[in-house]
């Protein structure tokens, strides 16, 4: 009877053995792998704030550079907030006016033309996208919708903007198309040409044919993208990602916007008046 | 009375191994070992997992920082950068362009219209030439032109001069465009 208890007594281990087996595999395992888990993910979490820091911490400095940039005011009349044209109109028709140009209509509507950074039709099409025109133009005379004037422009997706054709009609001789071509190329507010059409044997003011003068349909594309109310984390992620603004695209529209004015040499070195 | 009856004398008898005592010691002592080392793993689980939750609400905090309304201006300023980028990859510039392309266009050449369209990229060009030789040396001029990428011949027609126009051979010529030569602001 004696050694029967002793046997039991004995027995304990074995059966905690066991059990320390059973509570390993169903307790101890999961809740090493967990806290395994939890340790990685906090640990790459951490990771992940320092790198945010580092970036809220580059974009400080990024916006302080911004705010002392004088390029702002470029980038914002090469590609203005709304699709209002008073402005651009008002500047071709000043480099109109200089070229000798006569401007005898101008319109604009929704941009037919696609490409890879216009918004799909559908985005751009709500405030002020009727064709408007006028003849005899002044800037007073062919003021865009209300809609346009009160800014409300419609959203754009990030990275793509709103186009507007603008089309023209002009006369003059061959000098002062080429000057006013001149001109359209170095606009404030960039503005790709879509088409020209030049022909020659206009009738002029009175009626009479001038051979000389030349009727000039052009058609360009100008753009606008509405002001983003919040960050694109996209942006600011490929922005702290890198070393700050791109200073070649700022070069680049500089070289565009400031390009200095040089008189058309025609003839000089062999150009000439190819409608004569 | 002899309660003992084996014969092996209780000194020279095997002590066991592990006695009772010792062996519920060492149970227990495994027992609470385990339960330390689950009650470490859960206490290290549940420190990491605060951690954890801490610096999740510290990234909330430095994403809606940067994408507030704090970096909007700056954000807006590099989307308008990237477009304008893309934007200018368009650019052309039509003086340059028509005063190069003046340049192979023979004297007793006269245009009287010319065309371009961003979709077809070529240019139609109408004009009139004294005669099918001048026509013909004009064409071969044209492919010479570095800005044009080919010239097609469309159509030639005799027109007789009138009082006020000239006569000749009425011509139309395609010209397809190259863009390259088109986008650089002086040839």
């Amino acid at each position: 009877m004696i050694k029967k208890t002793i046997g039991i007594k004995v027995l304990i281990f074995p059966l905690s053995v066991g059990f320390l087996i059973v509570f390993a595999i169903l307790f101890i395992r999961p809740a090493f792998s967990d806290m395994m888990a939890a340790r990685k993910s906090a640990k790459d979490g951490s990771q992940q704030l320092a790198d945010l820091e580092s970036r809220n911490a580059k974009l400080v400095a990024f916006k302080a550079k911004w705010e002392s940039m004088e390029e702002k005011k470029i980038i914002e009349g090469a590609l203005p907030g709304d699709q209002g044209v008073d402005d651009y109109m008002s500047e071709l028709y000043s480099r109109v006016s200089r070229s000798g140009m006569l401007l005898n209509n101008f319109a604009t509507q929704d941009s037919s033309y696609n490409s890879p950074y216009v918004c799909s039709v559908g985005v751009g099409t709500a405030a002020g996208g009727a064709a408007q025109s006028a003849s005899g133009i002044s800037p007073a005379v062919a003021s865009p919708p209300s809609a346009v004037l009160s800014g409300t422009a419609p959203s754009a997706p990030a990275l793509c903007a709103n186009a507007l054709d603008v089309t023209m009609s002009l006369n003059g001789t061959w000098e002062q198309l080429l000057s006013f071509l001149k001109y359209l190329g170095d606009t404030n507010r960039i503005a790709n040409v879509k088409s020209v059409v030049v022909a020659s044997g206009v009738g002029g003011q009175q009626g009479e044919s001038n051979p000389d003068l030349l009727k000039v349909d052009l058609l360009v594309q100008v753009f606008y993208k509405p002001k983003s109310e919040a960050s694109n984390l996209g942006t600011i992620s490929s922005l702290t990602s890198g070393e700050g603004f791109d200073e070649s695209v700022l070069e680049k529209i500089k070289g565009i916007v400031f390009t200095a004015y040089e008189e058309p040499s025609v003839s000089e070195t062999g150009e000439r008046n190819i409608f004569k | 009375m002899v309660s003992n009856i084996n014969l092996v004398a209780p000194e020279s008898e095997k002590k066991p191994l592990l006695t009772g005592k010792a062996s519920l010691a060492l149970s227990v002592s495994l027992i609470i070992l385990a339960l330390g080392v689950y009650g470490v793993a859960s206490y290290l689980k549940w420190r990491y997992l605060s951690e954890k939750q801490n610096v999740e609400a510290q990234i909330q905090d430095e994403k809606s920082k940067m994408s507030g309304s704090n970096y909007a201006a700056v954000s807006d300023f590099q989307e308008r950068m990237d477009i304008l980028d893309k934007v200018i990859g368009d650019h052309t510039y039509w003086d340059a362009f028509l005063k190069d392309f003046s340049k192979y266009v023979l004297p007793e050449v006269r245009l009287t219209s010319l065309s371009w369209n961003e979709n077809k990229n070529a240019m139609e060009v109408k004009g009139i030439a004294p005669n099918f030789d001048v026509l013909s040396r004009e064409i071969i001029l044209l492919q010479k032109f570095s800005g044009a990428g080919s010239v097609e011949f469309k159509s030639a027609s005799e027109k007789a001069a009138g009082e006020d126009t000239q006569g000749g051979i009425n011509f139309i010529l395609s010209v397809k465009v190259d863009e390259n030569t088109l986008s650089k602001g002086s040839l």
